[in-house]
């Protein structure tokens, strides 16, 4: 079984929100997770360990200063840091980078504002990145420093056809429980109205 | 000066506000009407349905449709549901009837495939072979009624049909990804989905040819060879009824783009036949025609509702009002825009919105383009401009969140309530903040005083990236800020907590674009609706005509 796109936005929307993030992260989580499915990376297990360890301290890894300073970072964050500030530099380069996969959304977006073909290492993680590709060597744990830099590409794109697996649904479904609220005689009352 | 040629939109102050948005009608760019142009226009072909049911009227049926590239089939299960089991809501585990349309001609495997997930609904599981999924009850009263009067071999009071105006109401029509089925943005890309909600349109469009059927087959295994089919008159009199609650509610708020393309077409419409400068009598004659239908259909229009009859009765009144003087309204340029100012002078919210609708009837030819942009990519639009200055994000506010900064939000009335999503139901609910537990939990629906919180935190020249690099927690709501600058649309321009809201106004919004009828408020939150009521079955959806109100008499 799978899910669709939109079930897939919908819960990892959620469970993204009970990690603690803003609604405005959880949306950008969201929509970095549907781009890595639709580009054939499987990040799934990646996400769900990463909110489970991260779930309720997301603060701690937010962007605390600009140029960074700190030893961990989120890559939800920073990825959000880099496309809409439009970083420029043949080279850019960031330590203390976690799950360092789910920059490759952003990544593309800056290729596509600025026009350009990217190159994202780190660790053994090799992967180039352009407005309408993300091909090369995924490491989901890969994390630490990344490097940034321009290239045209050298891989070719990973998969054709989006695939949303419904591995770990429980993780964002248990993160995603703390989005809500229980039933109360009041509520249950009034329901929907119908 | 402006010449008169340049009508400009009206304003997003104006038409954007609940009490506007909740008098909305069914117009020619509703979802229905724009799918059975197509229908009508591209000669779609129907199969006679595939009959399965047997004479306890347990069984399914398929019904194909086919379109130019592609067919498609309504999968419909009956069921033999006991009286105690039928709820409208959300908590009913079984219903009357089940469906889902599939995308091609199922085989034998697939029928068996969807018998064993389509009558659970959201216990099952769908795939992306199939495009919805929907359920319907029978209006238990009025179908043993009309079952009753078939089966005697007589066909049954009109007037006891009209005051429903239909014998089996959905509940849900699912579509859109939801419980593994196709998501929209595999089929978009079809011209026959490239408008919104088509898909649904096309089921609920087919069930209702499925509920005619089984009523007929109801009535012979109950009265044998007495037993009569419901004439085609009143079988067109009968829509598909809808009960609708909270669900969907936040819909026109967390699709804000989309809000913009269907209002922007609406009031394009508007403007585009303002515009015309003269009309001659015989369409001055067509227009009267359409207000006396829309006349009939607000005296057929029957409510329980306080401030819906209260409405209705202003309508019917503003309808008399409209018929004299479309009649008086001469050849002087510019007829249409001299009635709309008429219109926004001595006519309702109710009255004028239908005026609305009505302008639009006799100018197909300048309207109906307009259905193409109601549809949009709405993850194109999503991103953030990180580099805008936040001094351009205060202007945006003050330009077009007067309304919230205006708002005080400190003001238990104005905040009295919160939206949540309820953990039983994973559904919308509406909370009582100062009486009910859970409102830390609150949904980002806050729109105005969310707007309201960022213009205060702005407080330094900055880029977007270099602010919510520092608060993040105002990304959702500067993300809307940005989006109103090209979408004046997207936003609902009134506060959404207010404890005197009515969450009625946004269904009904919705439902109107989908090409609803007869709202019939049954509290502040839900309402039943009535679908495609005088809409042309297969076998006339070639035939001209205005389907939607009933066509007075004496009609050309």
């Amino acid at each position: 079984m799978t899910l669709s796109r939109s079930e897939t936005v919908a819960m990892v929307k959620r469970g993204a929100r009970g990690a603690g993030y803003s609604w405005g992260m959880a949306e950008e989580i969201a929509a970095a997770c549907a781009t890595l499915c639709a580009n054939g990376i499987n990040a799934q297990p990646a996400l769900s360990q990463y909110l489970s360890v991260i779930d309720g301290q997301s603060h701690r890894l937010a962007i605390q200063s600009w140029p960074l300073t700190q030893d961990h970072v989120c890559p939800f964050h920073l990825g959000c840091f880099i496309a809409e500030s439009a970083q420029d530099g043949d080279v850019l380069t960031f330590n203390g980078v976690q799950s360092a996969v789910f920059l490759l959304p952003y990544v593309q977006r800056l290729a596509a504002i600025k026009g350009r073909n990217l190159h994202l290492r780190v660790g053994d993680m090799t992967v180039d990145v352009g407005a309408d590709y993300i091909a090369g060597d995924i490491i989901l744990d890969a994390h630490g420093t990344v490097v940034i830099s321009t290239r045209k590409r050298e891989f070719e794109p990973l998969c054709a056809s989006p695939s949303y697996p419904v591995q770990y649904c429980e993780v964002m479904d248990r993160l995603g429980q703390k989005t809500m609220v229980p039933e109360s005689d009041e509520s249950r009352a009034k329901g929907a109205g119908a | 000066m402006k010449s008169r040629d340049e009508i400009p939109l009206r304003d997003a102050d104006q038409v954007m506000r609940l009490s506007r948005m909740g008098s909305f009608h069914q117009s020619r760019l509703s979802f229905m009407r724009i799918l059975l142009r197509r229908m009508r226009n591209e000669n779609w072909r129907f199969d006679a349905p595939d009959w399965h049911v047997g004479a306890d009227g347990v069984g399914h049926a398929v019904y194909t449709v086919h379109g130019p590239n592609r067919a498609y089939s309504l999968v419909a299960f009956a069921h033999d549901l006991p009286d105690e089991m039928r709820s409208d809501r959300v908590i009913a585990t079984a219903w009357d009837t089940t469906f889902t349309l599939f995308d091609g001609i199922p085989t034998d495997d697939d029928i068996a495939r969807l018998a064993q997930n389509v009558p659970l609904q959201e216990a099952g599981r769908i795939s992306s072979r199939e495009l919805t999924l929907s359920r319907a009850n029978r209006s238990a009263r009025l179908w043993d009624f009309v079952v009753a009067n078939l089966a005697a071999g007589r066909q049954p009071d009109p007037e006891s049909l009209k005051t429903v105006g239909y014998v089996m109401r959905t509940t849900a029509v699912y579509g859109s990804g939801k419980f593994g089925a196709a998501d929209h943005d595999t089929i978009q890309d079809r011209p026959e989905f490239a408008a919104p909600f088509q898909a649904e349109m096309l089921t609920v469009y087919l069930i209702r040819c499925f509920v005619m059927d089984l009523l007929d087959h109801s009535a012979k295994c109950a009265g044998g060879a007495r037993a009569v089919a419901l004439s085609p008159k009143l079988r067109r009199a009968m829509g598909i009824g809808n009960s609708t609650g909270l669900g969907m509610a936040p819909f026109l708020v967390n699709h804000p783009t989309l809000l913009h393309q269907w209002i922007a077409a609406r009031e394009t419409a508007l403007a585009r036949v303002r515009q015309i400068k003269s009309a001659s009598a015989a369409i001055r004659g067509v227009m009267l025609n359409h207000a006396q239908s829309a006349h009939i259909n607000a005296m057929n229009w029957h409510s329980q509702h306080p401030i819906q009859i209260a409405k209705v009765t202003e309508l019917q009144s503003d309808m008399v009002m409209l018929c004299k003087a479309i009649e008086r309204i001469g050849d002087a340029p510019y007829p249409w825009d001299r009635l709309y100012q008429w219109g926004e002078r001595d006519l309702t919210s109710e009255g004028l919105e239908q005026l609305v609708s009505i302008l639009m009837e006799p100018y197909g030819d300048i309207v109906d383009d307009l259905a193409d942009v109601m549809s949009i990519d709405e993850s194109a639009h999503f991103y953030i401009d990180g580099t805008q200055d936040m001094r351009r994000i205060k202007s945006l506010i003050v330009a077009h969140f007067e309304w919230a900064l205006k708002t005080d939000f400190s003001n238990a009335q104005d905040q009295a309530r919160f939206w949540y999503v309820s953990a039983a139901k994973l559904e919308p609910r509406l909370g009582e903040r100062a009486t009910e537990q859970g409102h830390e939990l609150e949904q980002p629906l806050a729109i105005g005083r969310d707007v309201a919180a960022l213009y205060r935190a702005i407080n330094q020249d900055e880029t977007v990236a270099h602010f919510l690099r520092k608060h993040p927690e105002h990304r959702h709501i500067l993300r809307r800020v940005q989006m109103v600058e090209k979408f004046p649309y997207a936003e609902i321009r009134d506060n959404l907590l207010h404890a005197d809201m009515l969450p009625i106004d946004m269904l009904r919004c919705k439902l109107s674009f989908f090409g609803a009828t007869h709202f019939d408020p049954r509290s502040d939150r839900w309402l039943r609706i009535c679908m495609f009521q005088n809409a042309p079955f297969p076998e006339d959806i070639h035939k001209p005509g205005n389907w939607v109100y009933p066509e007075p008499k004496g009609a050309p």
